[in-house]
């Protein structure tokens, strides 16, 4: 499975990677915000994206928009991995169509329920 | 002169009379006034270049923000570098162990072989003494083998993992830099904030050419950049409330407990408590729904 992890902050791509890579999830590309990561998924196949909400240039949420907005990328399974836990931004994401949310900070096991929890959803559906 | 000019003059000396008597009893008032305007003007000045020397200084504490924030950065990635060289190093010496056993196991089960080979054969007879002293090395690497090399293994493999755990946990904790470094970002944010208000006053107060100071300070009319950005050794978007990310952990793990004694995420639509922080365990049960 081949992972994009998106985050302006190089300590959090290499804590998010090295927790994937924890669980034998070796495939991954990282990028530094949103514009990166679409220029990524423009010539690559994904099948996983983790996102942080704030970054500059594009946010989280802004890609995430653009991601369900493109045909080819929209039924990505998305992730958003971020410090904001306040319920205004919750319901922003899920608007956007996020298919899960984890605050910061986490743990590797944490995050591996979120993306096994996305992926059994998705298989079911 | 007529008396309709007498009269007129007349009247106009009466004018002048009051106006007199007026400016008589205001001029104590605006003496007051000229007074206080003078004694207020050298605070003015103070003022003003206070907020000149304030407003000077904070490029410069912005730009310490900015180098704190970049020596914590480099700090937490040669952390994370001597954590996965730890990791790497662990996991050969996991191999090395393991190799190792494997050798020593095929080497001591071929010399136990050739042992008991020894002492059953009926090619060779060897006498007693040999024969006890042979049981006898056979039972050791036996017993060596079943209890001190299993303990010694089981030890090695629990320290080494225990080691791997400690290595992940650290690894977890350094999430706290991305966390403060939004927390200075914000700061900083907020300084810029002041530092464009104070510039609007010094304006204000004189007609200094501001555009110098908003060069120096970064400043700069350009309303298209977000607004949770801020400038450092690389731009850094932030969540203002990031610091509630850390100090509110417990209660975080207060909602997992309401949650697990039966009290779920009750009305998420409330706008009321749109600006409430949200726990992990709450966001699960929305998204479960």
């Amino acid at each position: 499975m081949k992972f994009l992890v998106v985050d302006d902050s190089p300590t959090m791509r290499r804590i998010v990677i090295n927790a994937l890579r924890q669980y034998n999830w070796n495939e991954i590309v990282e990028a530094k915000d949103g514009i990166e990561a679409l220029e990524h998924l423009s010539v690559g196949k994904f099948d996983f994206i983790i996102t942080d909400w704030n970054m500059p240039n594009m946010s989280g949420l802004e890609l995430i928009q653009q991601i369900r907005s493109i045909d080819s990328t929209s039924h990505l399974p998305i992730l958003m991995v971020t410090t904001r836990g306040q319920k205004a931004d919750i319901i922003e994401a899920l608007k956007a169509r996020v298919n899960n949310y984890l605050v910061k900070p986490f743990t590797p096991q944490a995050l591996k329920e979120k993306i096994d929890l996305i992926l059994s959803s998705i298989n079911k559906g | 002169m007529n008396v309709n000019e007498i009269d007129e003059l007349l009247k106009k000396t009466d004018d002048l009379k009051t106006l007199m008597g007026l400016v008589h009893k205001v001029l104590p008032f605006v003496e007051d006034v000229f007074l206080f305007i003078k004694d207020i003007k050298p605070l003015f000045d103070e003022i003003n270049s206070n907020i000149n020397e304030n407003v000077s200084k904070m490029p410069d504490v912005s730009d310490k923000l900015s180098k704190v924030t970049a020596a914590n950065e480099v700090a937490t990635i040669e952390i994370m570098n001597t954590i996965d060289d730890l990791f790497r190093k662990s996991e050969e010496i996991e191999n090395l162990n393991s190799d190792l056993n494997n050798e020593y196991g095929i080497i001591t089960n071929n010399t136990l072989q050739i042992l008991r080979d020894l002492i059953h054969s009926n090619d060779i007879k060897l006498n007693e003494r040999y024969n006890n002293n042979i049981k006898s090395i056979i039972e050791d690497i036996s017993n060596f083998n079943t209890e001190k090399l299993t303990k010694f293994n089981e030890s090695t493999s629990s320290l080494l993992a225990k080691k791997k755990e400690d290595y992940s946990s650290i690894m977890i904790s350094l999430q706290v830099q991305d966390i403060t470094s939004q927390q200075i970002a914000a700061v900083d944010y907020m300084l810029k904030e002041v530092e464009r208000r104070l510039i609007g006053i010094l304006n204000k107060f004189n007609n200094t050419d501001i555009s110098d100071i908003a060069e120096i300070s970064g400043l700069s009319n350009d309303s298209s950049k977000p607004t949770n950005v801020t400038k450092f050794h690389r731009e850094i978007a932030f969540d203002p409330d990031a610091v509630n990310a850390i100090d509110e952990q417990k209660s975080r793990q207060d909602d997992i407990d309401k949650l697990f004694s039966g009290n779920g995420f009750n009305d998420f639509s409330d706008e009321e408590d749109s600006e409430k922080d949200t726990s992990q365990e709450d966001i699960d049960a929305l998204f479960s729904k």
